[in-house]
C-alpha cells in the first residue's frame, strides 16, 4: 500500500438538476497500475472522469493529479496525462496525422516525430495522411489511443477503449497497454463494461453503482499474494484489528467474515494475531472467483454491463 | 498557448471550404455593380473612387454578419455538440484562453474578410470602371492616394461594431445546441435590429448593426462625435457580450 498515488480522489459529488450522478466518490490510483473502473449504465462513470479531467464541475470533493488539485492547477494537473473519452471525436475533415498535430501544438516538448511515433504504436503509420472521415471506428478508437499517448503521459485515462474493435485489434489494444505500462511506467485508468478485458490486463478494479463505489479490491494475485476469507463472527472488531496491518493489502467484510488480500505466508501469522486478541476464526477459505462472480456479487446482478 | 491555440483556429479555419465559398460570394457580389454600371445606361453608374464604400454597405451590414454566425457556428456550437471542443481542454488549455483563441479568430477573420472586400472592389473596379471625381471627404476633394487610405481607415473602423457582433453571436453559440438554430437565429437577430433602427431613432443609437457601414462618417456632421458614439456603443456590446461568454464558458459542464 506503500505506492505514491498518481491520482486521488476525495469525497466526489456531483449533482445534475434532481440526479445526484456521483455521491461521495473516494478513490487511489497507484503509479504503476492498471485501474479497472467498472459500473452499471449510469452509475457515474463518466460523470467521474469528466470530473477529473477537469471538464465537469463537482459540487463537491478533491481530486488531484500527481499531487496537483485539477481546480486549482489545472494545466500542471493534466501536463502529463493523456485521455480519450468515450468515442473519441475528431475533425473528421483532417488527416489522421492532422489531428495530432492540433494536439502536439498545445506542448512544446512534442514534435513531428512523436506523432509519427505514437502513429507507429497503434499501427496507423500508413494511413496517417487520409482524413479521419475515411476510418473504419476501430481506426479511429486507434487514433484516440495515439492522442491519449502523444504528450508522454504518465497516467492515461481511457473510456471503453476497446469499442469497436475486432478481436484481433482488441488483442492487440491490451498488449500495447500491458506492454506501455510495463515499458514506460504508464498509469492505466481504464473505463470499461468487459469484465474478461478488466480481468486479463488490470490489476486493480472498483465498482460504481448509483454514483458510489461500492467495491474495491486487487484483482491480479501478484507475485505471492492472494485472496483469502476468515470465517468468523466478530467481523468489527476484525477489521479494525487487521486494517492497518502492513501486510495486508486489501480488505473487504464479507458475508461469513473478512476478506484479505495479503502475501501467503503472512496468512498464518494474522491467523495467530486474531486468536491472541480472542477473535475466533472457524475456517480460513482460499478466496477465487471471477470479476464476473465478484462484480455480479457486488452490483447485485446488473448484467447489462457484460 | 494562446498563439498556439489561435494556431489551431486558423488551421482549422483554412483546411474548410466555408472562408472560400464566402470569398467567392463577395467576389460576386462585388461584380454586381459593375455589370450594372457597364450594361445599364441610367443613373446607376459607379466609379473606382466609390465602388469600395458602395460594397462596404452589402458586405459589413449583410455577408460578413452571417459569415460571423456560420464561423461561430463551426468553432463553438457545432464543436461542443460533436465533442471536440474538450479536445483542448483535456489537454490542460483553460476556458479563457479557448474562448480568447477563438475572438482573436474571429476578429482576424472579420478583419481578412473585410479588407478583401476592399481589395476586390478594388482590384475589379480598375480593371472595368472609371476612377471618376476625386474622393470626396467633409467638402474636401482628395487625391486618390488619399482617397483609398480614407476608405482603408473607413474598413478597419467596420471591424470594431462587426467584432462586437461577433461577441453577441459567441455568447448565443454557447448557449445553444444546435449550429443551424444559431445562424437562424443570428439571420433573425440582424432582420430586428434593422427594423428596429428604420422605426425608431430613440433605439438607433443602441444598434449595433446601425454602426456596421462606417460609411456614414463620412458625412460631415462631425466625425469625431460620431466615432465616438461608435466605439462607445461597440465597446459596451463588447465588454457586456464578453463577460456573459467567459462566465458561461467558466461555469459550463463539459458533457459532449
Amino acid at each position: 500500500m506503500g505506492n505514491k498515488n498518481i491520482l486521488e480522489i476525495k469525497k466526489l459529488k456531483k449533482r445534475f438538476r434532481d440526479i445526484e450522478a456521483v455521491k461521495n466518490v473516494n478513490l487511489n490510483v497507484n503509479k504503476g497500475d492498471i485501474f479497472g473502473f467498472l459500473g452499471p449504465n449510469g452509475a457515474g462513470k463518466s460523470t467521474t472522469i469528466r470530473m477529473i479531467l477537469g471538464l465537469v464541475h463537482p459540487d463537491q470533493g478533491q481530486i488531484r493529479i500527481n499531487g496537483f488539485d485539477i481546480n486549482k492547477d489545472y494545466k500542471k494537473a493534466l501536463q502529463y496525462v493523456g485521455t480519450m473519452v468515450e468515442t473519441p471525436k475528431f475533425y473528421e475533415y483532417l488527416t489522421g496525422y492532422q489531428n495530432l498535430k492540433l494536439v502536439a501544438n498545445l506542448y512544446k516538448n512534442v514534435k513531428h516525430v512523436d506523432i509519427n511515433k505514437s502513429l507507429k504504436k497503434v499501427g496507423l503509420m500508413d494511413r496517417g495522411k487520409s482524413k479521419v472521415e475515411t476510418y473504419s471506428v476501430g481506426m479511429k478508437q486507434r487514433l484516440g489511443l495515439a492522442r491519449a499517448l502523444l504528450n508522454n503521459p504518465e497516467l492515461v485515462i481511457l473510456d471503453e477503449p476497446t469499442s469497436g474493435l475486432d478481436p484481433q485489434g482488441k488483442k492487440e489494444i491490451r498488449e500495447l497497454i500491458q506492454q506501455l505500462a510495463i515499458d514506460q511506467e504508464i498509469t492505466f485508468f481504464i473505463c470499461t463494461h468487459l469484465l474478461n478485458e478488466v480481468e486479463q490486463i488490470c490489476n486493480r478494479v472498483a465498482i460504481l453503482q448509483d454514483g458510489e463505489i461500492i467495491s474495491k479490491r486487487f484483482i491480479k494475485e501478484e507475485e505471492n499474494k492472494k485472496w483469502v476469507e476468515f470465517y468468523t463472527s466478530q467481523k468489527s472488531e476484525a477489521e479494525i484489528m487487521l486494517k492497518d496491518c502492513n501486510s495486508i493489502f486489501d480488505l473487504n467484510i464479507s458475508k461469513n467474515g473478512i476478506q484479505i488480500f495479503t502475501i501467503e505466508s503472512e496468512i498464518e501469522k494474522i491467523n495467530q494475531q486474531l486468536n491472541n486478541r480472542g477473535i475466533k476464526v472457524k475456517y480460513i477459505i482460499p478466496h477465487v472467483e471471477s470479476l464476473e462472480d465478484y462484480y455480479l456479487k457486488e452490483t447485485g446482478g446488473h448484467f447489462n454491463v457484460i | 498557448m494562446l498563439f498556439s491555440l489561435l494556431k489551431n483556429e486558423m488551421y482549422k479555419l483554412l483546411k474548410k471550404k466555408k472562408l472560400y465559398i464566402f470569398m467567392v460570394i463577395i467576389t460576386g457580389m462585388t461584380l454586381i455593380p459593375i455589370i450594372i454600371s457597364k450594361f445599364d445606361n441610367g443613373s446607376l453608374v459607379f466609379k473606382v473612387n466609390t465602388l469600395p464604400l458602395e460594397n462596404l454597405a452589402w458586405s459589413a451590414e449583410m455577408i460578413i454578419p452571417i459569415f460571423i454566425s456560420i464561423l461561430v457556428a463551426d468553432m463553438i456550437t457545432n464543436e461542443y455538440r460533436e465533442g471536440t471542443m474538450k479536445l483542448s481542454l483535456v489537454n490542460g488549455v483553460s476556458r479563457t484562453n479557448l474562448l480568447f483563441s477563438k475572438i482573436l479568430t474571429l476578429i482576424l477573420v472579420i478583419t481578412g474578410l473585410v479588407l478583401f472586400t476592399m481589395a476586390v472592389s478594388y482590384v475589379s473596379g480598375s480593371f472595368f470602371l472609371e476612377w471618376g471625381v476625386p474622393f470626396r471627404f467633409n467638402d474636401l476633394l482628395l487625391s486618390e492616394s488619399t482617397g483609398i487610405s480614407y476608405t482603408l481607415g473607413l474598413y478597419l473602423l467596420s471591424v470594431i461594431p462587426l467584432t462586437a457582433f461577433s461577441l453577441i453571436i459567441t455568447f448565443l453559440g454557447l448557449k445553444l445546441e444546435s449550429g443551424g438554430s444559431l445562424v437562424g437565429v443570428t439571420i433573425g437577430i440582424v432582420f430586428i435590429m434593422n427594423t428596429m433602427r428604420q422605426l425608431s431613432s430613440l433605439v438607433r443609437p443602441f444598434i449595433i448593426s446601425d454602426y456596421f457601414n462606417t460609411g456614414y462618417l463620412l458625412n460631415p456632421s462631425g466625425i469625431q462625435n460620431d466615432l465616438v458614439i461608435l466605439l462607445t456603443t461597440s465597446g459596451l456590446y463588447f465588454i457586456v457580450f464578453m463577460g456573459l461568454s467567459l462566465n458561461n464558458i467558466i461555469k459550463k459542464d463539459i458533457v459532449n
